[in-house]
């Protein structure tokens, strides 16, 4: 056409447009600019009037430029519809500005997809099609797409995955569309932590929720017919969790039961607040909760533990007690499993602390993604492989409601540093977190080292390393006044218990 | 003191215990006024804390009767104060004349790697005076002979062309982290080479327990945990070794940096220049050096944290069932995982993002078969490109894939490695054509 152009009239009306735009041998490397300005809005409108012009007198353009002259007005369209940046539209360019409810936007873009179903069909008979080369960037075309269906709320979901694929496949036939389809979505894209790939949101979806999938089909963490108890905290990990367990349970038919188990610890301005949360997950995710509270269990509330023991020290009290808070939870509503809402973060934390603690048994058992002991309900960790800034991602994408506050007693000194440390490294390389579980998982204990046996609890029955467990211990001790009891080693605190007037007096 | 809010004040103030004025005679002989500090309370006097430190030296040693009678040991000293301390301490052993002397054989070696560095022109003369001095055997090695030349041991006229690949190798790899890995990794493969051409049976080198702890803080970091054993331990049985084993001993394991330096200082030792890449750097650009900062700061804080991360890792030992060993660093390779494993998931989520939708159709299974497909096809798929790239790194370990990644070209990688990967790819070949008949 730029050939026309340049023979028939004097004064070119398209100057920009050279051999370089049109003829394949002529290409040296696709260009976005030159493919904007094949698609430009001047290019379209003066093919078109060209061939209805030329229609008349000479037969060398045939009727089929009108049609390309069309295309090239359609692509100009979507490209300014995506790519506005004025907030009032320019004459003659309607499309160039943002996207309020009764813009035209929604008009065009309804039709936009009518179009593209229909180059999906006729691919061949364009005639830009001469322009064709295979290109393998995957995934550009899913985002037009992707940005397209986000915008426009589609009914059903299985359309929308339907046509998802089958766009994708005829439409990377087309080099240049795919070149101003790259510019169309620079805005809706995000970055992965975890990969380093670039994803718009609803692929990142996909991806997030398939690997979570993978995780539980791979670790075989649950049966069919299962039930399955979330600890739920109201925090963005136990929340995600819940989102993405409802949400696989029905796309795959897991035939899991799924209800919610909170521990109320009883810490005022703190857990109050999170339960709140749970409650409304409750409701929205239509799941049986069920709360328990440490001054139902142990007669006593965080609050109250803290009145007793200080500020020092109180963490040992809420860790210990919630563990086996959650079991009794778990017991009382008669499920499988217990599924808890760590992510890869917080196992490669662990596997850190433990070694700066020495305490190679948990070295050994923190990574296992699913915690198996006589006795006790299976535990396991379905976002073990799963970023903690993806989740807060997921979390924001989906506008998921969450509570994000610090516990207001004195958050654990010591973990913090190993927090900050696995930040650092997770800055100076994001797989630093899979590389230390990677670790975590292949380190073996030599075969000589004591490892503590597991035993039962004398006084309660619950799993414990020792004759009488820790938090027997601990509320032993608050119990008689001696806050300071199951704090530190616990040959000591058996020693201590033994001089107590009357041992058999332990009363629960 | 302030008696609003009297009960917290109390706790607070419990914390900070007066501190006692130190004892001024040595805790040991109680005669000499002390000289040292340990730990912020153990004080000693000069000659109590020499017989004290050597005393854990000889006891490293002697344990299990690591080095028997006559066996010739090479002793690795890069110049660094520890390494230096570590020759004295040998020598000092070979002197006593009663009992307690050492019987063994040593062999000193240095390693020249001023190609990489900028070293002070005289630094070769000064050590070679020292061991002179000492009247040890020794060998001076150049490092990129060390690595690529047969018989390193005699002068090379090809050394030009030797320094020439090694810089290549390290100026191929952009990233600090994986540079300082691959360093390690070489140096040991040297080291190990060295000492079979020298026939030596045990190496010794002088890591103390301060560098060891942030190693294996910075292998886990690094995903090496399953060869935290070989990185620290005391005896490491280079098991791949079939005729010969080779045992590496680190005798000033049970050492802190302080102890050394002041055996350094109370013996007018002097130490030289030993860089690595990551002198002179930010701690902000590599995992090691983020590591050991990290390490100081807690241990400011928290005297104990070296020693309890030196010993987990004592505790922490190589699988014993492992069938092969990385090409690079000879760790154990990591075969075999289960479906449920970070390295496959990681995996998984490579292809998810590349795949986009696409995955979803795509079962799992599938994948998986396209998985192994990939693994099977090496021999024949592949054909050009970076298909030797890809082979390779199928007989490396976890870590140093990521080495192998950033690597552009593997043309400089020492012959070795390459000739061992045919070999091995050789043998696959072998076995794949006759596995129908095998029973």
């Amino acid at each position: 056409m730029s050939d026309k152009d340049q023979s028939t009239e004097g004064d070119r009306l398209v100057p920009k447009l050279t051999d370089a735009h049109v003829y394949e041998e002529k290409i040296k490397k696709m260009k976005v600019s030159h493919a904007a300005q094949v698609f430009s809005q001047r290019v379209g409108a003066i093919m078109k009037r060209i061939t209805v012009m030329a229609n008349n007198c000479t037969p060398s353009i045939d009727r089929e430029a009108a049609d390309t002259g069309q295309l090239c007005l359609f692509v100009d369209n979507l490209f300014d519809s995506a790519n506005g940046n004025v907030i009032k539209p320019t004459p003659g360019k309607d499309l160039r500005s943002a996207v309020t409810l009764t813009s035209p936007h929604w008009v065009f873009w309804n039709k936009a997809l009518d179009v593209l179903r229909m180059i999906n069909n006729f691919t061949s008979t364009h005639s830009v099609g001469a322009n064709c080369e295979d290109d393998d960037s995957d995934g550009i075309l899913d985002n037009l797409k992707d940005f397209l269906f986000n915008e426009i709320p589609l009914n059903e979901e299985n359309e929308d995955e339907e046509n998802c694929s089958a766009q994708h496949d005829a439409l990377t036939t087309f080099p240049t569309l795919e070149q101003t389809g790259s510019l169309i979505n620079s805005g809706s894209r995000a970055y992965r932590p975890k990969t380093g790939d670039t994803l718009c949101k609803e692929c990142f979806y996909w991806a997030f929720e398939l690997e979570i999938h993978s995780t539980i089909t791979n670790g075989k963490l649950f049966k069919k017919g299962d039930v399955v108890a979330i600890a739920a905290s109201g925090g963005k990990d136990s929340t995600v969790l819940a989102q993405v367990l409802k949400t696989l349970n029905e796309r795959y038919n897991y035939e899991l039961k799924l209800v919610l188990l909170s521990i109320d610890e009883g810490i005022t301005g703190y857990r109050d607040d999170s339960l709140k949360t749970v409650l409304e997950n409750k409701d929205e995710y239509q799941m049986p909760l069920k709360i328990l509270s440490y001054e139902q269990l142990y007669g006593w509330s965080m609050d109250k533990i803290v009145a007793e023991v200080g500020r020092k020290n109180n963490c040992t009290f809420c860790g210990v007690f919630r563990r086996q808070a959650l079991d009794r939870g778990a017991t009382l509503l008669n499920v499988n499993c217990i599924a808890t809402g760590h992510n890869a973060d917080d196992i490669a934390e662990t596997v850190l602390m433990n070694i700066l603690r020495g305490d190679v048994a948990r070295l050994q058992r923190c990574v296992n993604i699913i915690t198996i002991t006589e006795g006790t309900i299976p535990r396991c960790k379905p976002l073990k492989y799963t970023y903690e800034k993806e989740i807060v991602m997921y979390a924001y994408f989906k506008k998921l409601n969450y509570f994000s506050t610090e516990c207001v007693f004195a958050p654990n000194a010591y973990r913090g540093y190993a927090r900050t440390f696995l930040k650092d490294l997770e800055r100076l390389k994001p797989s630093s977190i899979m590389d230390i579980i990677h670790s975590g998982e292949t380190m073996c204990v030599k075969e000589n080292v004591k490892l503590p046996d597991i035993g039962v609890c004398t006084k309660c029955g619950f799993v414990s390393s020792q004759d009488i467990c820790k938090a027997c211990m601990l509320l032993e001790g608050l119990n008689r006044g001696l806050p300071k009891l199951g704090i530190g080693k616990s040959s000591k605190a058996n020693k201590a218990l033994a001089a107590l007037p009357n041992p058999s007096l332990l009363h629960f | 003191m302030c008696s609003v809010n009297e009960e917290e004040g109390a706790e607070v103030f419990e914390v900070l215990k007066p501190i006692e004025p130190l004892e001024l005679k040595c805790r040991k002989c109680l005669i000499e006024d002390g000289n040292v500090v340990l730990q912020k309370k153990f004080v000693y006097c000069k000659t109590c804390f020499m017989s004290m430190v050597t005393h854990k030296f000889r006891a490293t040693v002697g344990k299990s009767k690591l080095v028997n009678r006559g066996e010739r040991v090479l002793v690795c000293v890069s110049g660094s104060q520890s390494s230096v301390s570590l020759l004295h301490m040998i020598w000092t052993g070979l002197q006593q004349s009663t009992y307690k002397r050492l019987t063994f054989d040593p062999v000193v070696l240095y390693i020249d790697e001023s190609v990489l560095y900028d070293y002070p022109q005289d630094q070769v003369n000064k050590i070679q005076e020292l061991f002179e001095k000492y009247g040890l055997t020794y060998r001076i090695v150049k490092f990129a002979a060390a690595i690529y030349s047969d018989n390193c041991l005699d002068e090379d006229t090809n050394i030009d062309q030797y320094n020439d690949k090694l810089q290549n190798i390290f100026s191929n790899l952009s990233d600090l982290t994986l540079k300082e890995d691959m360093l390690m990794k070489l140096r040991k493969r040297a080291i190990t080479k060295l000492a079979e051409l020298l026939k030596c049976t045990r190496i010794m080198t002088a890591e103390n327990e301060h560098k060891l702890s942030i190693r294996l803080l910075s292998n886990v970091a690094l995903g090496r945990g399953s060869q935290i054993s070989l990185d620290i331990g005391l005896a490491v049985n280079n098991k791949n070794n079939d005729k010969t084993s080779l045992v590496t001993i680190r005798p000033m394991r049970n050492l802190s940096a302080k102890e050394i330096a002041y055996y350094a200082l109370f013996n007018m030792l002097e130490d030289f220049m030993h860089s690595n890449f990551l002198t002179a750097t930010s701690e902000d650009e590599s995992i090691q050096k983020t590591t050991e900062r990290f390490v100081n700061d807690l241990q400011v804080d928290f005297p104990s944290t070296v020693s309890t991360i030196f010993r987990t890792g004592e505790k922490i030992s190589e699988k014993t069932s492992a069938i092969s060993y990385c090409l690079l660093c000879q760790g154990i390779m990591d075969v075999n995982m289960s479906p449920s494993s970070a390295m496959e998931a990681t995996k998984y989520s490579k292809y998810v993002s590349l795949m986009g939708v696409k995955a979803l159709k795509l079962s799992l299974n599938y994948l998986k078969n396209e998985n192994t497909n990939e693994k099977k096809c090496d021999g024949c798929k592949c054909k050009d490109k970076q298909d030797l790239k890809e082979e390779i790194i199928e007989s490396l370990c976890y870590a140093c894939t990521h080495i192998i990644q950033d690597l552009q070209s593997l043309d400089d990688l020492p012959e070795e490695i390459l000739n061992k990967h045919k070999e091995k790819l050789q043998f696959k070949k072998m076995e794949e054509q006759i596995k129908d008949f095998l029973l």
